[in-house]
């Protein structure tokens, strides 16, 4: 601790030595340090602290003096490490397991992976390097330019309290796409990666979670890359040895489970599966889903028991719901987040969306002649929570208003399902949906989206807030039209948004947690 | 006999305007800012400002006009923003015990020198260089005796004297802008490679130079205290009674726990474990290398406490006088004064919007002053503005974020604040003052924070 006084100390002393008239040096003018990026550190679905990758010196040609500085989920700085590396590593990602810290870096010129793992200390413990050839580093690159994530969640590497980390890395192979996951443990210097058995399909892997022996991974696979039909796989491995310990499609009877996330509450040989379903041959990418399925699976992959939820005989008790699927004023519902709370109740988080025709589009179309401009338009509605009751019963459907947003494409995607369009949209982050933050021990969550508003009262944007505890719904909003020039938000630690204001005259940056009501 | 006479009837008289009543807390004459008062200082601070820019000469003159200007706004923001006390009847008091330390010491510049309280509960004093020396009430409410206040005063009233703070503004500056200096930092701003770490080994360096000096001239405004107090007639002892009480200052005056779990439970509102659990990510200290213990020691500004007094000892114990007293002016004022500081030093901090730090010290106070109204009306306030704060989503600008580094009694206070629902607050506010209300009824303050809590646990 008086090591880390000391090194605030010079910091310190650096900003004592910045009085200086024009015309002469100071020793600020001089230094310099450059922000590479920053991030959050991820435990359980829980932000618990944040990362600034600072480059702080320059070494020689090919090396880079850098500054790793951690501060924990209420921004009080804990460590800052130092290291030397090559000029050419970005800092991805970064999760916590509860005694061990691991940053996943990419070094662009060896085209590889470093996972870099660190004990509570702050000394190095293990170092796992993974080497991507071309064709998987520029499938690789652009997966993480897509960078759909939100910002609570991580996208590459996720935790396995006390044990490792596990991770999930997108691989191309000759003409096939593929993927491999990988262990990295904390306590002892080992690794396992699981390769899939190549049958000739492109598949794209998803990690949903793990128990307390077994990780799950959602495959999603097609023949071809234009192929409009697409399967998915569960696939459970071994957390010790990296054994495949099942794989199964996610088939029950005519129904396709689509799952969105693992809950592992309970009893630690099972674990429940939840996500949209699809009735026949249906594809997630293109079709509208049945309603929500649940099945509660034990460690060997068995369905123990198994629950459907749908959109036309459920929903509609509480809803007015066409043959369709499609709900009154919101159209087709895209889930963004499903969860299971400590005790027990399952929540689905969604937006409304359905696909108009764009006046615009069609008049300019006509009058340039030249129909080189989209007809239609998605149009994003109002957001909609439904809760289930332990017992995996429909209890509630809560629709909450906001502004619709309209989205435009180009002329092509007139010819695509609107469940295509919101694939598209999710992607390019046009739903109004901005996180789901779940509290500790799961007993709490805050789902957030932004709205437009335009009253009498106030005019600009606007966070709002759906939280559950103690068994209630609230809402809360936070007006982000502020006296300073520019307001950002970000998700903070669960309960908690971290609030950025500029403030241009001044040139200053207020950056403050605030509590969530 | 006729000049006697009167002296002894000014004396009685001073005494008497001195003493002042003795009330129960929650009724304390409160501090009357006097904007006279405050008129005269800022002429006073900036006429000295102008006479020390236009007597500047030499190769530097420009960057030391700049750190002059920085100190002058420094004093003058302290003084407009009503950190500095201005009420006649304390400075009244205050300037008694400067006016020992003048008799005493005849041939010192008396007009040059301002000593104000400022209301800051950090425990400390300081020399602004120009003259102005500043007295936290945060060290005078730890004080047991005029004796140590005279020490305090006589040490920083030592570093005016000795020129300390425009010796090391001009040590800085004809270092870091002389031509070797300025040589150095341009070259290294050329050099390709390892800019930095060339630039924090020449800051260290200057830090090591620069921190040694100020060690110096701690010890040496120690000594001369001694010097300026020996004639006064105070207790030299007070000087080491005092560096005792700076040597404890990271324990807090009322240190006690804050027992939240009993405080704040009730048959309504019953106290929740997670309240005050803390799961946050912590780093373990490292063990600290010789190194580090150098490095740490050599950027030390002030030497220990401990070392201060061993040093002192057979200083003052040379210069011990018979009959010697550790107060001279009035006992009961001082006593007045340290009582009511620790109430001003809560209104200072509510009004500062510093809340969290506000709760913690009137939670602590609670403990030695179980049925004081004022400081249950305070919690209640207090709880009310966490309430309004976290409505309006800007609470963090009025409390603290929990952090290790913290006093771990104020860390648990920060977590439950940041732990407690909205709801949760108002309950916390309406059940506590309840349960206050039959002891506080006849405060009047307490009514209007009681209906207010009530507000926000109907809404």
């Amino acid at each position: 601790m008086r090591k880390l006084k000391g090194i605030f100390l010079s910091f310190f002393l650096l900003g004592m030595l910045q009085l200086g008239a024009q015309g002469k040096l100071t020793i600020d003018q001089v230094y310099s340090v450059k922000l590479r990026n920053s991030g959050t550190i991820i435990e359980d679905e829980q932000i618990k602290g944040y990362f600034f990758f600072y480059q702080s010196d320059k070494i020689d040609k090919k090396t880079n003096e850098y500054t790793l500085r951690i501060v924990d989920e209420n921004l009080a700085a804990l460590k800052d490490i130092k290291f030397t590396d090559s000029k050419d590593i970005v800092l991805i990602e970064a999760s916590y397991n509860g005694s061990s810290i691991v940053f996943l870096f990419y070094n662009d010129k060896e085209n590889s992976l470093e996972y870099r793992l660190y004990g509570m200390n702050g000394k190095q413990l293990y170092s796992y390097t993974k080497i991507l050839d071309k064709k998987s580093e520029s499938y690789f690159k652009m997966i993480m330019s897509q960078n759909s994530s939100e910002e609570s969640e991580n996208q590459n590497i996720f935790d396995i309290p006390g044990k490792g980390f596990v991770s999930v890395t997108p691989l191309r192979e000759s003409k096939k796409y593929t993927y491999d996951v990988n262990f990295y443990s904390s306590d002892k210097k080992k690794t396992w990666t699981y390769n899939p058995v190549e049958d000739g399909k492109l598949a794209s892997a998803q990690y949903l979670g793990a128990n307390d022996s077994i990780a799950v991974i959602e495959v999603v696979s097609k023949d071809k890359l234009m192929s409009k039909h697409s399967e998915s796989t569960l696939l459970g491995i071994n957390l010790e040895n990296g054994r495949k310990v099942f794989e199964i499609r996610t088939q029950d009877g005519k129904n396709q489970l689509y799952p969105m996330n693992i809950s592992t509450l309970g009893n630690s040989g099972e674990f429940l599966v939840i996500g949209p379903y699809y009735q026949g041959d249906e594809s997630v990418t293109r079709d509208n889903s049945d309603g929500l399925g649940i099945w509660l699976m034990n460690n060997k992959g068995k369905i123990v028991r198994s629950k459907y939820v749908s959109w036309e005989k459920d929903l509609s008790k509480y809803l007015k719901v066409d043959q369709k699927g499609r709900v009154e004023d919101l159209g087709y519902i895209y889930f963004h987040k499903l969860m299971q709370t400590e005790d027990g109740r399952i929540f689905a988080i969604g937006e409304g969306y359905r696909r108009v025709a764009d006046a615009s589009g069609i008049a300019l179309n006509v009058l340039t002649g030249s129909y080189s401009t989209g007809m239609t338009k998605l149009k994003i509605t109002d957001m909609l929570m439904l809760e289930l009751s332990p017992n995996f019963e429909l209890n509630n459907a809560r629709i909450f208003e906001k502004n619709a947003n309209n989205f435009r494409f180009s002329t092509a995607t007139d010819m695509g399902t609107p469940h295509a369009l919101a694939t598209v949209a999710k992607t390019y982050g046009y739903f109004d949906y901005s996180y789901t933050q779940m509290g500790k021990g799961k007993a709490t969550f805050t789902s957030g989206y932004t709205d437009y508003e335009k009253s009498k009262e106030y005019k600009g944007m606007v966070f709002n807030a759906i939280s559950y505890g103690d068994g209630k719904i609230t809402t809360d909003r936070i007006n982000l039209k502020s006296s300073a020039s520019s307001t950002k938000l970000l998700p903070g630690k669960p309960g908690s948004v971290l609030l950025l204001e500029y403030f241009k005259k001044d040139k200053r940056l207020e950056v403050r947690m605030e509590k969530i009501n | 006999m006729t000049n006697c006479k009167s002296l002894l009837l000014f004396l009685s008289l001073f005494c008497l305007l001195l003493r002042l009543p003795a009330q129960q807390p929650g009724e304390l004459p409160w501090l009357k800012p006097e904007p006279a008062k405050k008129q005269a200082l800022l002429a006073a601070i900036e006429s000295r400002y102008k006479k020390d820019v236009e007597e500047l000469s030499g190769k530097h003159k420009k960057q030391l006009a700049e750190i002059f200007k920085e100190r002058y706004e420094i004093v003058k923001t302290a003084i407009e923003g009503e950190e500095t006390i201005t009420d006649s009847r304390i400075n009244a008091y205050l300037s008694s015990l400067v006016a020992e330390i003048f008799k005493a010491n005849p041939s010192l510049p008396a007009s040059e020198i301002r000593v104000l309280f400022s209301n800051d509960v950090v425990v400390n004093a300081c020399s602004m260089g120009e003259g102005t020396i500043l007295f936290n009430t945060g060290l005078f409410h730890r004080l047991k005796s005029e004796s140590q206040a005279v020490f305090t005063i006589c040490h920083e009233l030592a570093h005016y004297l000795l020129d300390h703070g425009n010796n090391s503004i001009r040590s800085y500056v004809n270092t870091v802008y002389s031509d070797s200096f300025q040589k150095e930092l341009k070259s290294i701003q050329q050099s390709e490679f390892k800019q930095n770490q060339q630039l924090i080994s020449l800051a260290v360096n200057f830090t090591f130079r620069n921190r040694r000096h100020s060690r110096q001239h701690e010890a040496a405004a120690d000594s001369m205290a001694v010097e300026l107090m020996k004639n006064t007639g105070y207790n030299l002892q007070g000087a080491l009674e005092c560096l005792a009480i700076l040597d404890s200052s990271a324990k807090m005056k009322y240190d006690s726990p804050l027992r939240l779990q009993e405080r704040f439970n009730f048959s309504g509102q019953p106290f929740r474990k997670r309240w005050i659990d803390s799961d946050v990510m912590r780093f373990t200290s490292e063990d600290e290398t010789a190194a580090d213990s150098i490095l740490a020691d050599s950027l030390k500004t002030h030497p220990d406490c401990s070392t201060r007094i061993e040093r002192l000892k057979p200083f003052i114990k040379a210069r011990q006088q018979p009959g010697a007293r550790d107060f001279k002016v009035s006992e009961a004022t001082f006593k007045q004064l340290v009582q009511q500081f620790d109430y001003e030093l809560l209104e200072h901090l509510f009004k500062k919007k510093e809340v969290s730090k506000c709760l913690f010290l009137t939670l602590q106070m609670l403990n030695t002053h179980p049925s004081d109204p004022y400081l249950h009306t305070m919690t209640g306030r207090c709880l009310n503005e966490i309430y309004r704060r976290q409505k309006a989503h800007e609470l963090n600008r009025f409390v603290d974020l929990p952090a290790d580094t913290y006093n771990a009694e104020y860390n648990q206070l920060l977590h439950l604040i940041q732990n407690l629902r909205l709801t949760e607050i108002a309950a916390l506010s309406f059940y506590y003052l309840q349960q206050q209300e039959a002891g506080c009824a006849a405060y009047k303050p307490f009514g209007s924070v009681f209906e207010e809590a009530k507000k926000h646990f109907t809404n």
